[in-house]
């Protein structure tokens, strides 16, 4: 095991939580009031416009997903403050969201038809954020014990030889800080979502045990028009798809498993945590936001072209490659890497150095959909 | 023969718009387009969060949705952003390079330098835009119109005023050989027998019959009723009791005129006159499927208020009642509420937004327009895998 104990430098929150960024949130509830938000976020530095294509004509556990989405962010530890912006007639109304999202944050929030306009809006909106940055700036950076870091390790594209070769650095890496009580959330390929009866002895009760072998045999569609699927409607994977998701449990292995996440949800413990994914990297990313990780690391053989909106993404290459370019790619896992040195760096951008996507301001935002639009 | 100012493509349509789009086809991209847009002023950033990790159906509509834009007709030049060896980026722009268009795809692998990438798409980009203020706007006969119609925020008046009065425009669109799209399928839910009876022929109307149905179906497939959810709560702010007493105001769009053609979302028609589009009710997504199908400018009733536009078309609001186009005028082109008031008659306010939709057509910007009212999402039929 890597024996390395770290602080890292953050903001503490009121309600105790810690960012390793400073941002405000100006949040559309809904794609119509997506560019009045992004007109307000500008109005200051620390403005982050979180905008995307949801928050109307959505039902059921579709629309829960884009709520508990919202939530997640307003309640992100980057997150100072955050302006809820809605239109005004959608099915995600802004006041029932504002009562929902947590309290122990400054929180506004008001309609564009509430407003009688988007020049309104602005005035009214950019009046509540300047007054939060004010307040804001007050806010300096501490020494924070490493077990308030909330990862999120996304692996993206990854083959069997890449999961073996970076194995044992990543391997070590989480035990390190579970061992010093961070919190861990693993995002999931579907490969390793079929293979999770391999990992049932990790679990840390029987529920979680149980949630395992449940999504080991469940199934996906292949299309999704048909009502009642056969057995041909459903994915196939073979023998080289299920080599690919063990070779993912090597991360993890022998560390217990606190919770499955699903889609939005926070966990209530630290620990490793296996998360529910789409293949989508942005939505993917987005849900390890609402999901409360302060870093999110991408693990990939290639540069990743988009972050997410207000946790800092450091991607992590595996073997540096001659085909390969660098310019996006924060730390390289080679055959000499330690997992103190990789440590080190997310301690770094943790502490406040920005990633390559926050340079390039490469910062995206988007909601996964489990069902269709009305 | 009545005609409008638009610009002539070599393919042979016409655009009331000449615009320079930049457009990802995977959401891994989209902050590349925006950053790329941001580097010519002018260019249009097309930006669209899907196209990886969907179902086949998913998928296909995506591809269709991002022809149909690259290839309208208001646009001159565009440049597509694409990643990965299975990309459909460089597909799309073959194609459309044989219809004439004038599109250039860039497809990311792992070796793609993003500096280089950002230099290369910049003087593309700095390029065609140059040419395209180049280019003189030519008279074009009012055949080559076509125009959607749409309602978004609605309320109790939307079925006695603009939609009635948008209905008036639209047939005299049709009346004149153009053609009128008309669509939201959920909002026509309840009252799809009165525009099947306006089809053409049994097999329009059963198509009619069939996409409704299809709709309500795949709902109730996901254990959910839609009932539960539309009217919104906005609509019900606004007087709107039932969904069928929604419907029964949101089909009044489409006039009178006989039903020549269903189509799928972001399908072009091949027929003139007024034709159904089989798109949600969601304002933003419904309105980038008419636009992708061919629509050069989008007719939008509201209610309650709506600042939505589209990226490529021009769209034009008219507002149902005299108390909000009193407090929201910023974001209303036409305001219907006139009729309320016994100003004006619906034959009146349709002969006006039918003024307003030729002097658009030559060049005049909504108020959407004014406002850099931009939203785009592409119609999501089931969830990210």
């Amino acid at each position: 095991m890597c024996k390395v104990s770290k602080t890292f430098k953050g903001y503490v929150r009121d309600n105790h939580s810690v960012g390793t960024r400073n941002y405000i949130g100006v949040i559309s509830t809904v794609v119509c009031s997506s560019v009045v938000t992004r007109d307000i976020a500008k109005t200051i530095p620390e403005g982050i416009p979180v905008v995307h294509a949801n928050g109307c004509a959505q039902l059921g556990d579709d629309f829960k997903l884009t709520k508990n989405t919202l939530k997640g962010v307003v309640a992100n530890p980057n997150i100072y403050a955050s302006l809820l912006v809605g239109l005004g007639c959608e099915t995600n109304q802004v006041s029932i969201l504002l009562d929902e999202t947590i309290d122990s944050k400054p929180k506004a929030g008001f309609s564009i038809q509430q407003m009688a306009g988007g020049t309104n809006t602005l005035q009214q909106g950019s009046k509540i954020v300047r007054e939060w940055s004010n307040s804001l700036k007050e806010l300096q950076r501490t020494e924070i014990p490493i077990s308030n870091l909330k990862l999120g390790i996304l692996p993206i594209d990854l083959t069997v030889e890449d999961y073996v070769f970076a194995s044992k650095t990543i391997l070590a890496t989480i035990q390190s800080l579970v061992e010093q009580k961070a919190t861990v959330v693993l995002g999931m390929t579907d490969k390793m979502e079929r293979v999770l009866e391999n990992v049932q002895h990790q679990a840390n009760d029987e529920v979680v045990k149980q949630q395992l072998l449940a999504i080991s045999s469940s199934k996906t569609r292949q299309t999704w028009d048909k009502v009642n699927p056969n057995e041909s409607n459903y994915l196939k994977y073979n023998e080289a798809d299920l080599a690919l998701g063990k070779a993912e449990l090597e991360f993890i292995k022998d560390v217990p498993i606190q919770s499955i996440v699903k889609y939005a949800e926070i966990p209530k413990s630290s620990g490793l945590h296996l998360a529910l994914m789409p293949n989508n990297v942005i939505e993917s990313a987005s849900n390890l936001v609402a999901s409360g990780c302060n870093l999110i690391i991408f693990l990939t053989i290639r540069p990743i072209f988009t972050g997410t909106i207000a946790v800092p993404c450091m991607t992590v290459g595996i073997q540096q490659k001659k085909d390969v370019s660098m310019e996006m790619i924060d730390y390289v896992i080679n055959r000499d890497s330690t997992p103190v040195q990789l440590i080190e760096e997310m301690i770094e951008v943790a502490s406040g150095k920005l990633t390559k996507l926050e340079t390039f301001k490469l910062e995206e935002f988007a909601i996964s959909h489990i069902g269709t639009t009305f | 023969m009545k005609t409008f100012k638009g610009y002539k493509r070599p393919n042979g349509t016409f655009g009331v718009r000449n615009h320079v789009i930049v457009i990802n086809t995977v959401g891994e991209l989209a902050g590349v387009a925006n950053r790329l847009a941001d580097l010519v002023p002018g260019v249009v950033p097309v930006i669209q969060q899907g196209g990886t990790s969907q179902f086949p159906e998913d998928s296909m509509q995506t591809i269709r949705t991002i022809k149909g834009t690259v290839g309208h007709p208001n646009i001159n030049a565009a440049l597509i952003l694409g990643m990965g060896e299975d990309d459909f980026a460089e597909q799309i722009a073959a194609e459309l390079r044989e219809q004439q268009c004038k599109v250039k795809a860039i497809v990311i692998n792992k070796s793609t330098s993003l500096e280089k990438l950002l230099v290369d798409g910049r003087a593309w980009l700095q390029k065609v835009y140059e040419e395209s203020l180049e280019d003189k706007r030519v008279d074009v006969p009012i055949t080559e119109l076509t125009i959607g119609l749409e309602c978004g925020g609605s309320d109790a008046w939307s079925g006695i005023t603009a939609n009635p009065a948008i209905g008036v425009c639209s047939d005299m669109i049709v009346d004149d050989g153009a053609t009128s799209i008309l669509a939201e399928t959920t909002e026509a839910i309840g009252a799809e027998h009165i525009l099947a009876r306006r089809a053409i022929n049994e097999q329009v109307a059963k198509d009619f019959l069939t996409i409704v149905k299809n709709y309500e179906n795949r709902i109730l497939d996901t254990g959910e009723d839609i009932r539960s959810a539309n009217p919104t709560p906005g609509n019900m702010v606004g007087g709107l009791t039932t969904l069928e007493e929604k419907s029964l105001g949101c089909i009044k769009k489409g006039g009178n005129a006989p039903l020549q053609q269903v189509l799928k979302y972001a399908e072009k028609p091949s027929a003139k006159g007024f034709v159904f589009m089989d798109t949600p009710g969601y304002d933003v997504e419904s309105v980038a499927g008419l636009a992708a199908g061919g629509c050069q400018i989008v007719l939008f009733s509201t209610g309650k208020g709506s600042p939505t536009g589209s990226p490529i078309v021009p769209v034009i609001k008219i507002g149902t009642n005299p108390k909000l186009y009193e407090i929201m005028s910023e974001h209303i082109d036409v305001n219907a509420g006139t009729i309320v008031e016994g100003k004006k008659t619906l034959q009146d306010v349709g002969e006006e937004i039918y003024n307003l939709v030729l002097k658009v057509a030559n060049g005049e910007k909504t108020k959407a327009e004014q406002h850099r009212n931009q939203e785009f999402a592409i119609w999501r039929l089931a969830q990210s895998i």
